[in-house]
């Protein structure tokens, strides 16, 4: 029973609902961090009088959280151009801080935690430095993961700064060195674009931000966010479809970037669980929707669990392994076999720290 | 000490939200509300006054003109008092970083 | 029909299984539990709260559990879930009732940005409420204790409900938070209140909660009007003195204490200044509680002779 991906494919829907439905599609949402996006969608689909009183407040609260965060997101960038504009480097953003700058609708109703920007990686030294200098410090903890983060992942460490307590994600390349595929930072960087409202401050290309969330998709070892993710995706490609000619744009640049395999995965999750619309000859070219063989099958039913929310109610039996093997799968995209093992034991031996608060009722300073 | 060559001006980002600024009368003077900067602040008159003359692209004023511009407002004032207060309301406007000072001898220029 | 319709071990019974569903204010719950020797207190502490077994939206499905593996019996814990999400880290198991109510006010400051909340205690005469916002030290809880216990309705302890649409109050009722030196205070001063067990060595000290009035919780529907903005101090020695505050100076003290402000923008800067348009605004130094229950009753009257 999916009462969230129904929900969202056909916003009519929720009028069947009753009040235990409610209760359980508001758990699911909020479980898959879409309760604003629900009911952006929901608004938008001019259904909103039909959502009854108290989970109608539910759903607005996420909405309202979610939208005062673009200003939020604007002062980080702004603060992002003053520390590195002395050191002559253009602010590019990545994925989510990038709706929300550029005001797409893929920023709307989602909660986004960290900024992510790109730049050249001859130049991650002096933006490291830059940033330090204007109170962003390095959050890894011990040397190991210090070792990983510089030499086998795609980032600096992540980064926060000391007051606001904003996260930041210095990227040189969309994807870590030791993956398989091998997408040009430059080519993205040339593409990247200036933002109206924001001098100095740029985001990737369209075509460029719908191929680093398929890439990021589908490389992501940790389910909990695939549905969220696969939503940004959805809303990103009914923006490009604005112009029809930009589907062969994207198939064109996906095979320059050499992540025709992620976008076709893509558009087929897309399509298939959220009906995006699809151009047929897009599909033909992309070859997204054929079936080919076991591997595809077997992989349509590791998704089709993962891309549920994480919810006991949408779980089944082989929900624990689906999740195992897409975390050995993900981990396989990115890292050669023996640093795989190495990394595992790793995680195994040193748990990561738990995301939770100290019990205070006390105000937040 | 203030040197005499300061000059001050609005800060940059003064002007990207300006046209959102919410603004409340209240007892003291006003409460500002500025979404884009996500700040809220409590301005009596004198600070208000100070914060309007500078809100113009490319003006600068030093302490004295702010100073002169008090007095011509409320000619009954004594002209100490006015010097404390421009002082304070400069004070907590380039705490809350809406201005910004710049030495008369910089080529800077909004 | 209300908790106290329910025998104890049917409370027990519901509590260790499908949960008890009641309403506190405009919220409706599901509470359950694994630690069986809170049921006892917990239902006192709601005696008069409804039933909502007719209602299947419930809004906050919260529990206490006890700790994982070892931890459930050596240094024994307690773990604070909503809806298989635990915010916090776990606490001592003696700490479970106060660990829920804690975790009761999370979900309201985490999944509530439809109304502003604030971190304010509020008490009612009738429609009109003051609002106690409450920096450390206060004496908050102590004063709308006593309050509560001589004439006025609790609306909230710890979280104030601001509708963004009326600017009413929305009552929530719930059990007051008592600490140190205020439980004794407490008790002395409204014998027949009901008051849990004290509890020892939280991170606020000892820790006692209060059960709210019958009369507190039959009237939580009745949205208040906020009338009055007072911020207190506890003063050991002083006389009860009421000072008008300016109004910006109140909205500032309103605006640092909500929690959800700076979330709300400029809904929250309308919200905030449409309390302090409509409320007297004062702050508040007392030490005895005879004299500032007196000053309270006496702004009442005032309100009522307008």
């Amino acid at each position: 029973m999916n009462l969230l991906i129904e929900a969202y494919r056909q916003p009519e829907s929720i009028r069947r609902l009753g009040t235990a439905d409610w209760d359980l599609l508001v758990r699911q949402a909020r479980h898959a961090n879409l309760v604003g996006r629900l009911f952006l969608r929901l608004q938008s689909a001019g259904v909103e009088a039909d959502i009854p009183e108290q989970p109608h407040n539910h759903l607005l609260s996420g909405a309202v959280m979610a939208s005062e965060q673009r200003h939020a997101i604007r002062r980080e960038a702004c603060f992002l151009r003053e520390a590195l504009k002395p050191a002559g480097i253009t602010v590019i953003l990545l994925k989510g801080a990038a709706y929300v700058a550029a005001g797409l609708p893929a920023a709307q109703g989602r909660l986004f935690s960290d900024v992510d920007i790109l730049l050249p990686k001859e130049r991650l030294g002096d933006a490291e430095s830059a940033l330090m200098l204007k109170g962003w410090a390095s959050t890894a903890t011990d040397d190991y993961d210090q070792r990983y983060y510089r030499r086998w992942m795609h980032e600096l460490p992540a980064m926060r700064h000391v007051f606001r307590g904003s996260a930041l994600d210095v990227h040189h390349t969309i994807l870590p060195p030791t993956a398989r595929l091998k997408p040009d930072a430059r080519l993205l960087i040339e593409a990247s674009v200036a933002l109206p409202d924001l001098p100095g401050v740029h985001t990737l290309s369209l075509p460029d931000l719908i191929l680093h969330s398929a890439s990021h998709l589908f490389h992501e070892g940790e389910p909990d966010n695939l549905l969220r993710d696969l939503t940004d995706l959805d809303l990103l490609l009914r923006h490009l479809a604005r112009d029809d000619t930009a589907w062969d744009g994207l198939l064109e640049r996906a095979v320059q970037l050499q992540l025709s395999g992620p976008l076709r995965l893509a558009l087929r999750y897309c399509h298939r669980l959220l009906g995006t619309p699809l151009p047929e000859r897009i599909a033909a070219r992309s070859r997204c929707l054929a079936d080919t063989g076991i591997v595809q099958h077997m992989l349509d039913g590791i998704y089709a669990r993962v891309l549920c929310p994480q919810h006991p109610s949408t779980a089944d039996r082989f929900t624990p392994l689906a999740r195992r093997s897409l975390y050995i799968r993900a981990h396989w995209l990115r890292m050669p076999p023996l640093l795989l093992a190495y990394h595992l034991a790793h995680k195994a031996i040193f748990p990561p720290k738990q995301e939770t608060h100290p019990l205070s009722t006390e105000q937040q300073g | 000490m203030v040197p005499a060559g300061i000059r001050y001006s609005a800060s940059e980002t003064l002007f990207e939200g300006l046209a959102d600024v919410l603004w409340k009368d209240v007892d003291e003077g006003w409460v500002r509300y500025d979404p884009q900067a996500g700040a809220t602040l409590l301005l009596a008159p004198v600070t208000r006054f100070v914060l309007d003359q500078l809100s113009v692209p490319g003006r600068q004023r030093s302490e004295d003109e702010l100073i002169h511009a008090i007095c011509q407002e409320e000619p009954d004032a004594a002209p100490e008092d006015c010097r404390q207060l421009v002082v304070a309301a400069l004070d907590a406007l380039i705490g809350a970083r809406l201005i910004q000072a710049a030495p008369s001898h910089s080529l800077e220029n909004s | 029909m209300k908790i106290r319709d329910l025998s104890l071990a049917e409370f027990r019974a519901r509590l260790g299984g499908d949960g008890i569903r009641l309403a506190t204010g405009p919220f409706n719950c599901r509470l359950q539990s694994g630690i069986p020797e809170l049921a006892d207190e917990l239902a006192r502490l709601y005696a008069h709260h409804p039933l909502i077994d007719d209602k299947p939206f419930i809004d906050f499905h919260v529990g206490v559990q006890p700790g994982h593996g070892l931890r459930r019996w050596i240094a024994p814990q307690a773990r604070f879930i909503v809806d298989a999400v635990e915010p916090f880290t776990p606490l001592p198991r003696g700490q479970a009732l106060p660990m829920l109510e804690w975790g009761l006010n999370w979900c309201v400051t985490a999944y509530c940005h439809h109304i502003l909340v604030i971190h304010a205690a509020s008490v009612a005469r009738g429609k009109h409420a003051a609002i106690l916002p409450a920096p450390p030290g206060s004496g908050k809880s102590t004063l709308c204790a006593a309050l509560v216990n001589r004439g006025w309705r609790l609306l909230s302890d710890e979280l104030t409900l601001i509708r963004l649409d009326t600017g009413q109050i929305m009552g929530l009722a719930r059990p007051v938070n008592l600490k140190n030196a205020s439980i004794d205070i407490i008790r002395a001063y409204a014998p027949d209140a009901f008051l849990t067990r004290p509890i020892l060595d939280t991170t606020k000290g000892t820790v006692a909660l209060m059960a709210p009035t019958q009369a507190s919780v039959e009237a939580v529907g009745e949205w208040a009007d906020p009338a009055w903005m007072v911020l207190p101090r506890y003063r050991a020695g002083s006389d009860a003195t009421l000072t008008p505050m300016g109004s910006g100076t109140a909205f500032m003290q309103l605006a640092d204490n909500a929690m959800n402000y700076h979330v709300l923008g400029a809904r929250g800067f309308k919200a905030v200044g449409d309390i302090i348009d409509r409320t007297r605004n004062y702050s508040f130094e007392y030490s005895r509680l005879d004299d500032a229950i007196a000053v309270f009753d006496h702004l009442a009257a005032e309100g009522m002779a307008e």
